[in-house]
């Protein structure tokens, strides 16, 4: 399924039910946040699932992620700065 | 900070169960996605209409600076573990997209496609734990960067719960603007 799906569906209902959005942002908050820990419980499972044959892939992959992180965010921060 | 704490509970209890039990869930984690997107969505739908239209130049820029930070931090890993340039590109230039990532590196070489795949899933998780932690100490829109590509779906609903509605709308257009593009940079770079 297109992840645009949902979102346009909940866009919609979002836009429709803002004359109660009182009441639902508060029971909306505590659903995201429910089902946000178990995404990440199944996000965890998938991960933990992956057998890493070596450790030098191992540590390379957190080499790699960290490096890419550290880039994209130091970029991101100057971008900021200038725009 | 509460939430935090849960957040790492739960991803190491999903870890540990994956690595000790390794069940199958089917769709189940598709269909979580695809429910919080939902949510997120009528979360968005409910705010203001001004937040998006306060799409901003640094909004549409930020996905280019992301990669080519990325990019940048491919070259220096490749000369940390002395592997080849265009290896360390084709692997940073996932974004975070592992799915995509790997599969597209192990038509070339199963070694780095392996690495393309972990990377990237590790880029995703350090992405789940750091952006709660540096949120606070962080501007929030820049910060979007370290997710990658991840920031329209999989880490979307862990920036809208600690930012604000504006922040996910940068967060989606970010993810959604690299989603477009890494499927043409990546090939590019395997060309090489």
């Amino acid at each position: 399924m297109n992840i645009f799906i949902p979102l346009i569906l909940g866009l919609l209902i979002g836009h429709l039910g803002r004359r109660h959005s009182s009441k639902v942002k508060k029971a909306l908050d505590m659903l995201i946040s429910i089902s946000l820990l178990g995404l990440i419980f199944l996000m965890g499972v998938e991960a933990g699932k992956v057998e890493i044959s070596a450790s030098w892939l191992f540590g390379a992959s957190i080499i790699f992620a960290l490096a890419t992180i550290t880039g994209s965010l130091s970029l991101a921060i100057m971008l900021r700065r200038m725009v | 900070m509460r939430f935090l704490y849960l957040v790492l509970a739960a991803l190491m209890a999903g870890l540990i169960t994956g690595k000790v039990f390794s069940p199958d869930f089917g769709n189940l984690y598709e269909l979580m996605l695809y429910i919080l997107i939902l949510f997120i969505g009528i979360d968005l739908g409910m705010s203001s209409i001004s937040e998006v239209r306060r799409v901003s130049k640094f909004v549409v820029l930020l996905p280019f600076s992301t990669m080519l930070g990325s990019l940048l931090g491919g070259v220096a890993a490749s000369l940390i573990l002395g592997i080849s340039l265009k290896w360390g590109l084709a692997v940073s230039a996932g974004c975070g997209w592992y799915s995509l990532t790997g599969p597209l590196i192990g038509q070339y070489s199963a070694a780095y496609g392996a690495l393309g795949f972990l990377a990237n899933l590790t880029r995703e998780i350090i992405t789940v734990i750091l952006y709660p932690i540096a949120a606070g100490k962080i501007a929030k829109e820049p910060l979007v960067s370290i997710g990658g590509a991840t920031t329209m779906d999989t880490t979307l609903p862990i920036i809208r719960k600690f930012s604000d509605s504006e922040t996910a709308v940068v967060a989606f257009v970010h993810g959604f603007i690299l989603t477009a593009t890494i499927p043409f940079i990546l090939p590019l770079i395997l060309q090489l």
